[in-house]
């Protein structure tokens, strides 16, 4: 498995305090809010945070692809990887 | 320039102030009467004497509220737009007015301006309107109100923030369909005459960079308490004010938005019964409140709250479900609630209406829905499954279990009512008289066997 994105995973689970669910139970393609993961409004507010928090990247509202970046993990996690390539970290 | 809504259509306010930002462009004041009126004429050719009005946009719902009442309309105005919710209130003779879409018994908003109507000044307390609030027994409780109260409360409103917000924009995170929203996202800039932003805004992002410099925010703890870390605003752009209310909000959240957005946040506090009460900018912790104009404050015999003023129902004493304590000013410290309430991210939820939406389900035998205390108070849920329920829990395990009833509960409830965390169980812990161990619910969370 992707190691980037099971830590993706790792830090869904810890942020939003998930019980009874391990990474390797969550699909990387899934969708994460609704229907798949069933994650709500202020889960998607929370991880947001905790991301900018952990990558030190930028979440930019202008960017319009926003709701396709949050999609999945596997999204999430090559939006992720761009984000911090133009910050050359 | 402030104009009582009674008398907004039938004013000479200019055809180009602004209203609304609807989808990249500006919703002027001649705009927004066009389409009131069209909407007018066809509520009348309808013919029904009530209506209900539940919107997702604030503007929307702006020329559906003026609209129904020059229509002669009594207006129902539900907690919030979800079908179950709906379902209580719309029949024939009391269609939905809305920009959603629906089958049936609807009276669309949807910006058309080809009818003419002609406008009256309007009576104010002629004018009825019903708001409800979640009820103690799970049935939504109406809460009527004159037009006259709500322009009283507008009035104050306006004498109060009326100069700080001068000219600016306001973008809130709050829905219109809650009373604070409704005054303060939506009808407060639309009698000011100041521009206002249509949508209820998720994440902070999209509302900053949706908002002019100097841009009032009307937000809640729940987004207070959850600012990404982001540089502060220029000074030029700082918000004049930023509006919160519902619950508390922690002193940290508020000095941390103090430093990014400018200002302290301003808690109102109040409730759809009693209107907006009193205000406070957290400069210290325990900032006491400080009553709005006109707005009386005394403690009853059982430490609860009880204010009075002309827009309090009956412009009589009205009693809140807060404990206080009185300062000699009339100012109070807030220390509590008092009743079967609970108050999960500001929004008032009844456990009586989640337990009977669970049990609905046909997963689930019995459910109980509490909450947990230590940090941020959650929303939690202990069921006695079905056997349908078990065979679900068997394939899809816990985890999903609990997401996969939270998606049933969709159509009746907002997110902030819908559990967090869950535990399965073959029997809810009873004792022998058959009533509940709250204790032993508890333990399913905080330790013994249950816990995670």
């Amino acid at each position: 498995m992707n190691d980037f994105e099971q830590e993706i995973k790792k830090l869904v689970i810890k942020t939003l305090n998930l019980e009874d669910i391990t990474p390797e139970e969550i699909d990387s393609e899934e969708r994460l809010f609704v229907d798949g993961l069933g994650l709500d409004s202020i889960d998607a507010l929370e991880l947001g945070v905790a991301i900018q928090k952990t990558y030190g990247i930028k979440i930019n509202a202008k960017n319009e692809d926003l709701k396709e970046h949050f999609a999945s993990v596997r999204s999430l996690a090559s939006f992720i990887r761009s984000e911090r390539k133009e910050l050359g970290a | 320039m402030f104009v009582l809504l009674s008398q907004l259509l039938t004013s000479n306010r200019p055809e180009e102030t602004p209203v609304a930002q609807v989808a990249g462009a500006m919703k002027t004041f001649g705009a927004f009467r066009a389409e009131v009126a069209d909407l007018t004429a066809r509520i009348r050719a309808r013919g029904c004497d009530r209506l209900v009005l539940a919107t997702e946009s604030s503007y929307a719902f702006a020329t559906g509220f003026l609209a129904g009442l020059q229509a002669d309309c009594r207006i129902i105005i539900p907690p919030n737009a979800l079908p179950g919710m709906l379902a209580h209130f719309v029949t024939a003779d009391c269609p939905l007015l809305s920009n959603i879409k629906r089958d049936g018994d609807l009276i669309p908003i949807d910006g058309a301006t080809g009818g003419a109507a002609a406008f009256s000044t309007l009576d104010p307390d002629r004018c009825q309107l019903d708001f409800y609030t979640s009820g103690s027994t799970g049935m939504p409780k109406r809460v009527p109100k004159s037009l006259a109260q709500i322009e009283d409360e507008l009035v104050v409103l306006d004498q109060t923030w009326g100069d700080r917000l001068a000219g600016a924009a306001t973008l809130g995170t709050v829905s219109h369909q809650h009373i604070f929203g409704l005054y303060f996202k939506c009808l407060l800039p639309l009698c000011e005459g100041r521009l206002f932003f249509p949508q209820t805004f998720e994440i902070w992002e999209e509302l900053l960079a949706a908002a002019p410099p100097g841009a009032c925010f009307v937000s809640s703890p729940a987004h207070l308490t959850r600012i990404p870390p982001m540089d502060p605003l220029p000074k030029e752009s700082a918000a004049p004010v930023i509006f919160t209310a519902g619950g508390p909000l922690p002193f940290e959240a508020a000095q941390t938005a103090a430093a990014i957005f400018g200002p302290i946040p301003t808690e109102v506090y109040g409730s759809t019964e009693t209107g907006g009460v009193a205000h406070r900018q957290q400069r210290e912790p325990r900032t006491p409140f400080t009553p709005l104009p006109g707005m009386q404050t005394r403690i009853d015999d059982q430490g609860l709250l009880s204010v009075k003023s002309s827009y309090t129902d009956g412009g009589d004493w009205d009693a809140t479900n807060d404990l206080a304590e009185l300062q000699p000013d009339g100012g109070f410290i807030l220390s509590g609630r008092a009743n079967q309430f609970v108050k999960i991210e500001g929004k008032r939820i009844s456990l009586a209406e989640v337990e009977k939406y669970l049990s609905r389900s046909a997963l689930v035998r019995e459910a109980a829905a509490f909450i947990l205390g230590g940090g941020r108070e959650t929303l939690v849920a202990v069921i006695e499954l079905s056997d349908a329920g078990w065979t679900q829990h068997a394939e899809i395990g816990a985890f999903r279990l609990g997401r996969a009833l939270r998606r049933e509960l969709v159509p009746n409830l907002e997110n902030a009512a819908m559990p967090k965390r869950w535990r399965f169980v073959e029997r809810l812990p009873v004792n022998a008289q058959g009533k509940r161990q709250q204790v032993a619910l508890n333990e399913l969370f905080t330790g013994g066997d249950g816990a995670d």
